[in-house]
């Protein structure tokens, strides 16, 4: 199915500025297009106006055109357009996993058994295969399974445009890898409408990029001459594809914006270049050691054991030690431990073996909001309790809520500040900021107490580039303070940003614990691999071209033949059983 | 993390998991009806016995009906206090028991009502209470509602577990053994569980536009089990219906 776009404009209820702004575009049968922008540009709203649900379902007003033409070969079955949205589990209509996806199909007039064989071969495809799966509750599954499992009740309509809104930061890299093939099986098939904000992953995927800025489109084209446009890059919020930006630094010819295209600009600066040799790996010599390597542990988890009352245990003699001054990630694919973890160090949870010790404070003995005031826990899904008229009470709540409000909107700036969230915010209503500018109101709420300890469950994950470079100056200005940091995070890429030492979660027990460069390091990779965890995009990259790298600087020091830069995050810690393999 | 969410169905495939949602629709429909034509105490014992039995056959969990009748332990003793006031107040405890059996008649029936609805509720999936509705002559969108409003309240209660726990962090203390207190942060704690429901509800709406919802109820004919259940249950309103108004006595059974 074609779309064509004519001047079309939106305004959302009580609004005077436009949340579509005379957008015009055409997009072709069978392609897949990425569209971009930074938050709050209207993605969502165009996505929705595709599907014909403005202003039917969110009021408004509307003008302009969308015009979609069938191909020749169109089913009158299938659906003109399908989206799967951004929320993960407030998209799913059903109570269970099988019936999301058959109750589509009954509805275009299948019988019962026809549409259950349908829906279990739709869900096998999506990666989500077996009947304990498919009789699950939805509010069962993960995040990512949820996504994956809204796709497939949006492929049971087959509709000839499939919008795909955001999806890709709710996966972990297993997900991920299923979500990528199923849009390239998909391509040429339907046409694609990818919202996204990976570089990486329009390279892989998109044949065109749609730009949206204030509502308007600021740019459109050929994906590869807009991903290296720099005025493309600022307007659009996204950082340029890892090669490209290994390139620029090196000052290679060309504008690779693929690991191949890299590879081959590499090659042209010569085998007898430094950086062509593999370095040196697995050994902590001549590195600098970290200014908490000799700090005692301010996050102590011993031997711990967890269950839920269905008795699926959690977590099976998880030990982790994290020191004044560290960030401590913790990984793992979807399942593995990772938000019981974060529970149990909020004392939210109590282990039924071994112990949790934070701040000298074992977690078992203290209620949750006490505990709070020195160890802040920001949980997944907190951008979704926000509930202050403004953002600074929302920011102040923690503190009023226990009486502490000496030099409040001092320490409200000074959270506003650490988290990177603009002044003019301060005096807006949280509950109708975008998701990204929600999630930073909501870290700035719990990091207002000023606490020795900080714990964040996924803080990276669907954050755009923009959000994401805030978050990663948190994290380094947070270790300057001394802060103890222990995050959860399946992106890889955020790890290695911003992670001293990595503990990787398989199934609730440790499989791998170390600094992160180990953790990341060659010897690692198959282990890594059969967990379904990626490496980081210049690890990647720098493994390409045979050499072993964890953050674009190191492979940039490695091909400019300058020596690795530790810092902030390359200390070598003093653990002995450093970067193995448990 | 998946949310962990009490849910009263689970799938024993008992006899009575096996009947047809809209015979076990039909049934709690006469039930309804029975508690307000049934004569007399005696007649409202046999809802209670049938009520007993189909939770043993249905294997409900026996924690649910205890906390579900517990809960109305409070009502019951203020219907027995209110009929019997004058003598509470004169010091007269055999006028209490005499007013304690005239209400029997409503504790039986609530009781009834509690065990029917549990043991019906326990065995019949969530996605089929739609159908049956649709399959008993309910209007399709009407009957969608009520399959969305399972879907909601589900949402709505992961919502809550989800918010309560996020405002513990902040300060909200939600301790059970402080009841005032924790009365005022629930209310705290429902305003986060509103935004995040209504925040949702475009996209839950935009979703059901796309997909459309089934109209067909697609349940087949009843088998014979199911006929006859019903068939039964109608007998005994018709039964007690003429002991009330017509010429079967009240004290049929007694």
């Amino acid at each position: 199915m074609s779309i064509r776009v004519d001047d079309l404009t939106f305004h959302y209820p009580a609004s005077d500025l436009p949340a579509l702004d005379g957008v015009t575009f055409q997009v072709d049968h069978g392609q897949v297009v990425g569209l971009v922008g930074p938050p709050g540009s209207g993605k969502t709203t165009l996505c929705l106006a595709l599907a014909g649900l403005v202003p039917g379902v969110t009021g408004g007003r509307l003008s302009g055109r969308v015009e979609l033409t069938a191909e020749d070969d169109a089913t009158d079955g299938d659906a003109p357009v399908g989206i799967v949205f951004e929320d993960p589990g407030g998209q799913l209509t059903q109570l269970r996993v099988l019936s999301e996806v058959a109750d589509p199909l009954r509805t275009r007039g299948r019988t019962p058994e026809d549409a259950e064989a349908e829906a279990r071969r739709l869900l096998e495809r999506v990666g989500l295969p077996g009947e304990e799966l498919a009789r699950r509750w939805v509010w069962e599954l993960s995040e990512g399974q949820q996504v994956l499992l809204a796709l497939a009740a949006t492929l049971a309509i087959r509709p000839r445009v499939l919008v795909l809104d955001t999806v890709m930061g709710h996966l972990d890299p297993g997900h991920r890898g299923e979500l990528l093939r199923i849009i390239r099986e998909e391509a040429g098939r339907r046409t694609v409408l990818l919202v996204e904000q990976d570089a990486g992953v329009l390279v892989d995927l998109a044949d065109r990029l749609l730009v949206l800025t204030d509502g308007a489109v600021s740019a459109q084209g050929d994906l590869q001459e807009l991903l290296a446009d720099e005025r493309v890059q600022q307007a659009a919020d996204l950082d340029p594809p890892a090669p490209l930006h290994a390139a620029r630094r090196l000052g290679l010819p060309g504008r690779p914006l693929t690991d191949v295209q890299f590879g081959a600009a590499v090659g042209r600066i010569g085998a007898d270049h430094p950086g062509a040799r593999p370095p040196a790996t697995g050994s902590p010599k001549g590195r600098a050691e970290p200014a908490w390597a000799g700090e005692p542990a301010r996050i102590q988890v011993r031997e711990v054991d967890f269950a839920y009352p269905d008795r699926s245990p959690a977590l099976r003699g998880v030990s982790l030690e994290v020191r004044p001054g560290e960030v401590h990630a913790v990984m793992g694919p979807t399942g593995a431990g990772k938000s019981t973890l974060v529970k149990l160090l909020a004392g939210l949870l109590r282990p039924v073996a071994g112990q949790v010790v934070v701040d000298d404070q074992d977690t078992a003995d203290v209620h949750p909001a006490d505990l709070a005031l020195r160890v802040a826990t920001l949980p997944q899904g907190a951008a979704q309790t926000l509930s202050q008229r403004r953002v600074r009470d929302e920011i102040a709540y923690s503190l009023r809520r226990r009486r502490r409000t000496e030099e409040l909107d001092a320490r409200v700036d000074i959270a506003r500040r650490l988290v990177g969230l603009p002044q003019d915010l301060l005096d807006a209503d949280p509950i109708l900021l975008p998701n990204a500018h929600r999630r930073l109101v909501a870290l700035a709420a719990a990091l207002v107490v000023e606490p020795t300890v900080v714990v964040l469950d996924a803080p990276f994950s669907g954050m755009g580039p923009g959000a994401r470079r805030r978050l990663t100056a948190t994290m380094s200005e947070l270790r300057d303070r001394g802060t103890t940091v222990l995050m959860t995070e399946h992106d890889a890429e955020a790890v290695a940003e911003v992670a001293d030492t990595v503990t990787v979660l398989d199934h609730g027990a440790v499989a791998l614990q170390g600094p992160t460069r180990d953790v990341f390091g060659a010897r690692h990779h198959e282990q890594l691999g059969l967990r379904r965890l990626a490496l980081p995009r210049a690890g990647a990259l720098a493994r390409t071209i045979g050499l072993e790298a964890c953050t674009l600087d190191d492979l940039v020091g490695l091909l400019a033949g300058a020596p690795s830069t530790p810092a902030p995050n390359g200390a070598t810690p003093s653990r002995p059983d450093a970067g193995s393999a448990v | 993390m998946p949310s962990q969410v009490p849910v009263l169905y689970a799938n024993r495939d008992t006899v009575v998991d096996r009947r047809d949602p809209r015979v076990k629709l039909l049934l709690l429909v006469l039930l309804f009806a029975y508690v307000f034509v049934a004569p007399t105490a005696q007649w409202m014992l046999i809802p209670v016995v049938a009520g007993l039995v189909t939770a043993v056959l249905a294997r409900t969990p026996w924690r649910w009906v205890a906390v579900l009748w517990s809960i109305h332990i409070p009502t019951f003793i203020a219907l027995i206090l209110i009929g019997g006031w004058s003598s509470v107040t004169a010091g007269d405890w055999g006028g209490v028991v005499d007013a304690a059996e005239a209400e029997m008649r409503l504790v039986l029936a609530w009781t009834a009502t509690i065990l029917v609805s549990l043991s019906v509720f326990s065995a019949i999936d969530p996605d089929d209470t739609a159908r049956g509705l649709r399959g008993i002559g309910l209007p399709a969108q009407a009957a969608f509602a009520v399959g969305l409003s399972y879907r909601l309240l589900y949402t709505t209660l992961t919502e809550a577990i989800q918010t309560s726990e996020h405002l513990k962090l902040r300060g909200v203390r939600l301790e059970i053994r402080h009841p005032v207190r924790f009365v005022r942060d629930a209310l705290l704690v429902s305003l986060p569980v509103l935004f995040a429901v209504v925040r949702r509800g475009p996209t839950l709406m935009a979703t059901m536009r796309m997909r459309g919802f089934a109209t067909d109820p697609q349940l087949g004919r009843p088998g014979a089990a199911d006929v006859v259940v019903l068939a039964t249950a109608l007998a005994v309103l018709v039964a007690a219906v003429l002991a009330r108004w017509g010429p079967l006595p009240d004290t049929l059974l007694g």
